[in-house]
């Protein structure tokens, strides 16, 4: 597994632990929402390291609610290509509850939809091994430009509609910056 | 119309490079069919029964004649010379090999067109009455709304990987050309008491092989809010819509299952707890400059009843009935809306040459404003035509095998492509459609007959839009046959209805006698040609129709 | 049942057949098999000419013999080999017509 952040190939700090897991004692870890859910949901917190939740496409996102303020990063996961219920998992976490923790891609995670990811929300992306990561970089370039305005700190695009609207944008001027 | 500024033209011009890459990986192996496919359906590109085949997004059913002459030219440079007109305001090319479609591409991007989303489970393209913005009826002009959810929807982050397809139309005019209440999102215009216009937004409507009429989830919507709103019931469905089966996917199947009231609350609470002044303002802007693009044109200041006009219906029959059957009211006087037939008896619902797309854009020019629309029913029509200038387009229209006088008569029947072309369909629509249009080819029989729609379709999903036909047809496939059902009722207007089923199946040879029995009945047993077809069912139900068309044996 | 192999071509989108030389899109010169085993092999070839980029979905179409001609049994198959029944001027049926 290969992690994808702020445009770089990157070590992951994080692990994510499953269910049958024991807890490691120390460092970031990922868990499932059952786990948090759990008995032991609150302990999870007291050792004081970062925590984070993954989060399986078909679980409510409003599930997690009372732990958002102290949770450092959430996993969405994408079980297929098809399954888009990540996307709106995402946006209702940066717009409706101003998450600022990481959102991370995992499961069955595309370079093809890299761009639409960034731009609900996701920074994170857990990408598997023997895809070809190079295009990973270069593929956000394909179409800088975007109708609607994306209300979120990764958006790879340019919102036309906003450009319109204050005149600020040339042409070109994305790619200049890149 | 719409004309593209730069960063549209940009937008598509750069999605139009994004798949010639994509088409030059896979042609050189880099990426798999199945890595492939899903990138080509989202750019229109299917592989069908003996080709692939291009849909091409025609915006709301508003083309212009240099947008038609382009694709007349793509036809005869990179297919067999003709395109297919479909249910969906789009066209289609059948022929086109997969190494040309870039240069395809390109060539519609420089007429500010592309293919984009006229597939796969994402918002496909927002359609409207035929007559948008000059329909003598209209309450409002639908277009710059059409306009402001092309661009919404286009590559939304949130919205490109739903449940399945997402199907919106848009209608400004009471009487319902644009079938809203059989769409997964339908948009009727209307005025509150205050006069201020809005949306009444009818939510869960569908054919395919769950049928069903749509529900009202608002009454009135204003305009301001039109984005945000059905941001909100675009999050519900992908929340919430199934998954686990295509066949339940689409939202009217939620809308279905959850109940409309639950489903309208997950909607509106959805819609409060969002923050959408600085999205309406937004949007808001955005109409208001769409808006200017569909001014009106330059009309001339002509009379009401044009002399020369006149004459010529009292001289000329066949005129007279093209003008009949064929012309529709428009808002400003000595103007009328002229519908164009691709229904010549006998031919292929739907399809037109390029030499027939070169005489309509030429037509469009000299009579039109330049400007032509497809209407749902697989017709054209051109919108600004000087009462003046009817005889001269009618000739026209004649020449080039255009001048058939059945608009929404018995011939006039919407068809899917079917087996012929399709590789989902389980029977042939074609050759029925054209043995119905021969055996009814004698237009005082169809004059008669007046106002009965036919509609088939070639499989369960009902891209023929068979349930909502005064008479669908449905070609299925039984014991190794093909084999014809028939609906009667269905209606796809403001009083929507599904139609109900006659009775067991029709063989190919026998589906054409069977629709004649039926029309027989209704000229025999009807009150008089004032009670329409429709009429007609509503007060003899189907019992009486299956008495009369299935003789006991 | 004897079975032909058929797909479409990647590049142009044709239907094609499987043949002792390659692919054709003469349904009479398309290999038959006639056991499980002739078919096993054939799908195979098939499965490489798919992994290679030469066509696209290849699958077996049940068929009989009628002289020296081949007929699949469904009626959409049947469509397949020729072209639109709407159209004998357009697909397989049209170019190749004569040998047909």
């Amino acid at each position: 597994m290969s992690l994808f952040k702020h445009g770089e190939w990157t070590t992951d700090d994080w692990r994510f632990v499953a269910d049958d897991e024991p807890l490691p004692a120390v460092g970031p870890k990922i868990v499932t929402l059952a786990r948090l859910q759990g008995d032991d949901g609150e302990y999870l917190f007291h050792c004081g390291c970062p925590l984070g939740v993954r989060l399986e496409s078909g679980e409510p996102v409003e599930a997690l609610e009372p732990w958002l303020n102290r949770l450092s990063l959430v996993a969405l996961g994408f079980p297929a290509f098809v399954d888009g219920r990540a996307f709106s998992a995402a946006a209702i976490l940066r717009q409706r509850h101003g998450f600022a923790g990481e959102i991370r891609a995992v499961g069955n995670v595309l370079v093809d939809q890299h761009a639409f990811m960034l731009r609900v929300g996701f920074d994170a992306f857990e990408v598997a091994e023997g895809r070809a990561l190079e295009s990973w970089r270069t593929a956000l370039l394909d179409v800088p430009f975007a109708y609607q305005y994306d209300d979120t700190a990764s958006t790879p695009v340019q919102s036309i509609w906003q450009a319109r609207r204050s005149g600020s944008l040339q042409a070109g001027e994305l790619q200049a910056a890149e | 119309m719409y004309r593209y500024d730069e960063f549209d033209a940009r937008f598509v011009a750069d999605r139009a490079a994004q798949f010639r890459d994509q088409v030059r990986r896979r042609l050189d192996g880099t990426l798999s069919e199945e890595e492939f496919r899903p990138l080509r359906l989202m750019n229109g590109l299917y592989l069908q029964l003996h080709a692939y085949m291009l849909r091409i997004a025609i915006p709301y059913g508003v083309l212009g004649s240099q947008q038609l002459r382009q694709l007349a030219m793509i036809a005869d440079r990179w297919d067999r010379g003709y395109g297919h007109f479909t249910t969906r305001q789009n066209i289609q090319f059948n022929w086109p090999k997969l190494a040309d479609v870039p240069d395809i591409l390109d060539a519609l991007a420089a007429v500010e067109m592309h293919a984009i989303q006229t597939s796969g489970n994402c918002i496909r393209n927002v359609t409207t009455d035929q007559f948008a913005g000059v329909a003598a009826d209209e309450v409002e002009d639908p277009r710059p709304y059409c306009e402001l959810l092309r661009q919404w929807s286009s590559l939304h982050p949130e919205f490109s990987f739903l449940p399945r397809k997402f199907k919106i139309a848009v209608t400004g005019a009471p009487f319902d050309r644009a079938a809203v209440k059989v769409h997964d999102i339908g948009l009727r215009m209307h005025r509150n008491e205050a006069g201020e216009p809005g949306f009444e937004v009818i939510v869960g409507g569908g054919l395919g092989r769950t049928p069903m009429v749509g529900k009202t989830v608002r009454d009135f919507l204003p305009v301001a809010e039109l984005v945000p709103y059905v941001t909100a019931i675009m999050r519900v469905y992908n929340r919430f819509g199934r998954r686990d089966n295509k066949y339940k996917a689409r939202i009217k199947i939620l809308v279905h299952e959850i109940g409309v009231d639950a489903f309208s609350e997950l909607v509106e609470a959805e819609y409060r707890a969002g923050d959408h002044a600085a999205g309406i303002e937004l949007a808001v802007g955005e109409v208001e400059r769409i808006a200017a693009y569909f001014a009106p044109p330059a009309y001339e200041d002509l009379p009401e009843r044009d002399p020369g006009h006149m004459a010529r219906l009292f001289e000329n029959r066949d005129f007279a009935r093209w003008v009949r059957q064929s012309t529709a009211p428009h808002t400003v006087r000595g103007y009328s809306i002229a519908n164009i037939s691709l229904k010549p008896i006998g031919g292929i619902p739907g399809d037109a040459s390029s030499a027939q797309m070169r005489a309509v854009a030429d037509l469009a020019d000299r009579h039109s404003f330049g400007e032509i629309r497809v209407a749902h029913e697989q017709n054209l029509v051109l919108p600004n035509v000087p009462k003046r200038d009817l005889f001269a387009l009618w000739e026209g229209l004649v020449e080039a095998d255009l001048g058939t006088p059945n608009l929404g008569l018995v011939s006039d029947i919407i068809a899917c492509p079917g087996m012929d072309y399709c590789s989902l369909a389980t029977a042939r629509s074609i050759p029925v459609a054209q043995a119905i249009s021969r055996r009814f080819a004698d237009l005082a029989l169809q004059s008669d007959v007046g106002d009965l729609r036919i509609n088939i379709s070639g499989c369960i999903n009902a891209c023929g839009h068979h349930h909502v036909a005064h008479l669908g047809i449905l070609g299925l496939e039984k014991r190794g046959v093909e084999s014809y059902q028939i609906t009667l009722g269905g209606s796809g207007d403001e009083n929507a209805a599904l139609g109900q089923l006659l009775g067991p199946g029709f063989a190919a040879d026998e589906i054409v006698d069977a629709v004649e029995a039926v029309v027989r009945v209704y000229l025999a047993d009807r009150r008089g040609p004032e009670e329409r077809f429709l009429d007609f069912f509503r007060r003899v139900g189907i019992k009486h129709f299956k008495e009369a068309v299935y003789v006991p044996v | 049942m004897p079975k032909i192999i058929t797909a479409n071509h990647l590049v142009v989108g044709d239907v094609v057949f499987l043949a002792e030389d390659g692919w054709t899109p003469v349904v009479d010169r398309a290999v038959v098999a006639d056991d499980d085993a002739a078919l096993e092999q054939l799908l195979a070839r098939a499965a490489q000419a798919e992994a290679a980029n030469i066509v696209v979905g290849p699958y077996a179409v049940d068929i009989r013999r009628e002289g020296g001609r081949i007929v699949p049994l469904h009626y959409r198959e049947a469509m397949r080999t020729r072209g639109p029944t709407v159209r004998p001027d357009l697909g397989h049926q049209a170019e190749l017509g004569s040998q047909r």
